[in-house]
């Protein structure tokens, strides 16, 4: 009985943590499918660069705290200049447009992020000093990676921050009536061009805290966000394309899934995940949310 | 001082086609006025063109409100010149609650408390809409999401409302409801309203001028009595032989 709870404690809670970043990744794959139809390919690229900005601003000597909020920030900025520089340009000729531009972005960006740190990976312990603390629970005997632990309440706060500000606050609502009605919004006075760039911001300063939170785990090198990037958009389909909450669901379906295939038999654990997915997919099209995503014939 | 909103010489074009062929007309602060015609005419075009709403390429020509070249800008800052278009369809935000429709339709505003006032007092304009507060938009009736569409216009408190078709689709006894509404709102709030449809006889009796639109270009106009009177009008647009 304590053997199995220890197991399952001991899978959940680092299944939950990757769950966490892919949702956080999902959260913008899915406002960006709402809003705009389209996908960001380059989204992956831009965990790596915000989690290695993270990590060499700590390198300078600031504090952890203080380097992931720098770098969170950072990214947002990044993803506004992608937007108004880049993606709506684009966008007006077709949406589709965009998942090839953003694919040729990822490139890119991935390559900028070798030139600035090599094909280097730096070492974990080097990065954030906690991460070899664990909490020990008495009861099951079990030690948690105080990591872990961070990084799931984290990310949890950055979940319902983003929930809040959709619903609660004014500019969070005429993002969400800009993504259902783009053309009655600015009729309305709201500026697209700026929702759309907020979009933009919001997807990739969560992708940046994502690689921050759990970059140290696996020690930071230049394409750390590629996987991240990817199953956050698996998430986000797992959960009903579109579905912001959707998409945090099947992030952590994805994270805790992959956790228990890489101990059942790690080399694998990404091909039983993703087939998992395929056969999900193929039974449920609209996901967990049923989420209509495509208008369907 | 000039007309509220003039357009000189406006022209639409989409891509290679040229829908809308060089038409001047104006209205004045207090007015309703009225563009009518048929299918295809370029009432929406027009209308659209005015409220930013269509892209910059295709406008050519000058279009004034409030003393200002407005022509080819973006919707959202002619609606923050106190502009609000209620476009045809509707278009109200579907997965958007009755009240959180209004508040978008409020956005421009900053006096949050007065807004609150604003959307109650739509509420005791349109009663529908106060039962439905928390309705999704997309789930209302053809009829209700048309209130909804000129309450998120109200609330924006414009100077000027420019309507397309607002009974399009609607039964004869609510469009003469929505079009008793207007002309409060044109009497009580002084707002000037441009009023687009294909419903002639019930849009000639609302408003004070007429422009009629065919095939891009304004064929007739002037007072609306007299156009009511104007056998080619009589016989083209309100069925009358
Ligand atoms: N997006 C578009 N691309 C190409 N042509 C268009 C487009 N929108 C409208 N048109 C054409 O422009 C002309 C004017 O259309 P518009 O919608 O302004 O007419 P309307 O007077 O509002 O008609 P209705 O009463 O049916 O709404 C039509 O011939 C139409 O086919
Ligand atoms: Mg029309």
């Amino acid at each position: 009985m304590n053997d199995t709870l220890k197991l399952i404690l001991q899978l959940m809670i680092p299944g939950l943590c990757l769950g966490c970043v892919y949702g956080l990744n999902g959260i913008g794959a899915a406002l960006l499918y709402k809003g705009s139809h389209t996908i960001n390919n380059a989204q992956g690229a831009v965990v790596g660069f915000g989690a290695l900005l993270g990590y060499s601003l700590q390198n300078r000597g600031l504090g952890l705290i203080s380097s992931t909020i720098i770098a969170t920030i950072a990214c947002f900025f990044v993803g506004v200049l992608l937007q108004v520089g880049v993606i709506s340009q684009i966008e007006k000729k077709a949406p589709i447009y965009v998942v090839i531009a953003t694919l040729a972005l990822s490139i890119v960006i991935t390559n900028a992020n070798y030139l600035i740190v090599g094909s280097y990976t730096y070492d974990s312990a080097v990065i954030l000093i906690n991460v070899s603390k664990y909490l020990h629970i008495d009861s099951v005997n079990v030690d948690i990676l105080w990591s872990n632990i961070v990084a799931i309440a984290v990310s949890f706060i950055a979940m319902v921050s983003v929930h809040f500000f959709l619903n609660k606050t004014k500019f969070g609502s005429a993002m969400r009536a800009a993504a259902m009605d783009p053309f009655a919004a600015e009729s309305c006075g709201i500026s697209v061009v700026k929702t759309r760039a907020v979009t933009w911001g919001i997807m990739s300063a969560l992708g940046a805290l994502g690689g921050c939170l759990t970059g140290p785990l696996f020690g930071v090198s230049a394409g750390i966000g590629i996987a991240a990037g990817a199953k956050g958009n698996t998430g986000a389909v797992l959960g009903g394309y579109g579905n912001m909450y959707g998409a945090i669901i099947g992030g952590m379906i994805i994270g805790i899934v992959e956790t228990i295939f890489g101990y059942i038999y790690s080399p694998y654990q990404t091909a039983f995940t993703n087939a998992l997915f395929l056969i999900f997919i193929l039974l449920l099209p609209h996901g967990i949310m049923n989420e209509k995503a495509i208008e369907e014939g | 001082m000039g007309h509220m909103l003039e357009l000189s010489d406006f022209h639409y074009y989409y891509g290679q086609i040229h829908a809308v062929k060089g038409i001047s007309f104006y209205v004045d602060e207090g007015e309703i006025v009225t563009l009518i015609g048929a299918n295809g005419a370029g009432k929406s075009t027009t209308l659209n063109s005015i409220a930013g709403l269509t892209r910059a390429l295709g406008v050519k020509g000058r279009i004034t409100y409030k003393g200002v070249d407005i022509a080819g800008k973006s919707g959202h800052n002619i609606c923050k010149m106190g502009m609000m278009a209620v476009v045809e369809g509707r278009h109200v935000f579907p997965q958007l609650t009755v009240y959180e429709n209004l508040r978008m339709g409020a956005y421009r505003r900053n006096d949050t408390k007065e807004v609150l006032k604003d959307i109650e007092e739509v509420f005791d304009f349109f009663p529908r809409l106060r039962e439905r507060r928390e309705q999704m938009g997309g789930t209302l009736s053809g009829g209700e999401q048309q209130m909804l569409a000129i309450g998120r216009a109200l609330v924006n408190k414009p100077d000027l409302i420019l309507l397309d078709e607002p009974s399009l689709g609607l039964a004869p006894i609510i469009v003469e409801d929505i079009f008793r509404k207007i002309k409060e709102i044109n009497e009580v709030n002084g707002t000037t309203i441009l009023l687009v449809e294909q419903n002639s006889n019930i849009a000639l009796h609302t408003a004070s001028r007429g422009y009629v639109l065919q095939n891009g270009e304004i064929v007739i106009e002037g007072k609306c009595e007299d156009l009511l009177n104007d056998p080619k009008v009589q016989h083209a647009y309100l069925g009358l032989t």
